[in-house]
């Protein structure tokens, strides 16, 4: 029964590959899109959005980075007090409906909180992949993780 | 019928206040962890959340992030082809289940890439319904012209 990590738990070099990945659907990105009162075209209309670059509705960028912070939680930042801000989220390529999104998070430094000695700061850089391990977009973020009590 | 902007629409330093403003549910932010995978308790356990610091369930951060980033494409980012990076993401303020996050934001830089790509980096903030700045974060977007060159 643990979701998240303690701070001692953490080691900096440690690569978690985050488990399971998850399917993008179609469905995913139009109710994505319209929740987050996105409206670009790009992502609602199939008959615009043939007419364009891609040639097809690409996955949200924004869907794309919650969902690679969310289904990294469980192994890094599921038992935070706070989380610290992201000091980048780069997206290298495009996911389509019908993709698969999978994870891993790398352990980049720790340090203790210089005021509270019951917590610490965990850097870490996400990646995400899709089905063909092809990467498709990174983030670098901080949160404060909880000391193992007593 | 205009949603979004040309490259050619678009000044460094523009500045938009976003409107309408929406307040997030407690629906939106229990579907929102879910669908995200994200099972962090003091997202989607309030008697959890009851023992923590703020004593309630707190809106998760990329919730915030994401509707920021949508409110602010009817003024700029709405013909957008593409998205390179967002940068500095800082979270300022907790969100509350019923609180309205209202937003504007800068054009900060415009430039053509080496590739004939136009790029617009565009700072946006979040505020609560109080005017409190409760997340910010800047945005490289690729944003087409309206006369190709």
């Amino acid at each position: 029964m643990s979701y998240g990590r303690w701070f001692e738990e953490f080691t900096t070099g440690a690569v978690y590959k985050h488990w399971p990945g998850r399917t993008i659907t179609e469905y995913d990105n139009t109710s994505f899109a319209l929740l987050s009162m996105n409206l670009n075209p790009l992502f609602l209309d199939e008959h615009y959005a043939r007419t364009q670059p891609l040639g097809r509705r690409p996955v949200l960028d924004s869907l794309i980075f919650s969902l690679l912070v969310g289904m990294s939680v469980a192994d890094t930042s599921g038992r935070t007090i706070a989380n610290l801000g992201f000091d980048f989220v780069r997206f290298e390529r495009p996911m389509f409906p019908g993709d698969s999104l999978y994870g891993e998070s790398e352990v980049l430094s720790l340090r203790e909180s210089s005021t509270k000695p019951d917590r610490g700061i965990v850097e870490i850089e996400t990646r995400g992949f899709n089905q063909d391990g092809v990467r498709i977009a990174v983030l670098q973020r901080k949160f404060l993780a909880p000391k193992r009590p007593g | 019928m205009a949603y979004g902007k040309y490259f050619e629409q678009l000044e460094a330093g523009q500045k938009f206040e976003h409107w309408p403003g929406r307040t997030i549910t407690e629906y939106d932010d229990t579907f929102f962890s879910l669908m995200s995978m994200n099972q962090h308790p003091l997202h989607v356990d309030e008697h959890f959340a009851k023992s923590t610091q703020h004593g309630q369930r707190l809106v998760e951060g990329p919730l915030v992030i994401s509707l920021v980033i949508g409110m602010s494409q009817a003024d700029i980012g709405g013909r957008a082809l593409d998205t390179i990076e967002y940068r500095n993401v800082r979270h300022f303020e907790p969100v509350f289940h019923g609180d309205t996050i209202y937003s504007h934001s800068t054009v900060l830089a415009l430039e053509e890439l080496a590739d004939g790509r136009c790029v617009a980096c565009v700072e946006s903030e979040g505020l609560n319904q109080n005017g409190k700045k409760v997340v910010s974060l800047e945005r490289t977007i690729v944003v087409p012209r309206k006369e190709a060159r």
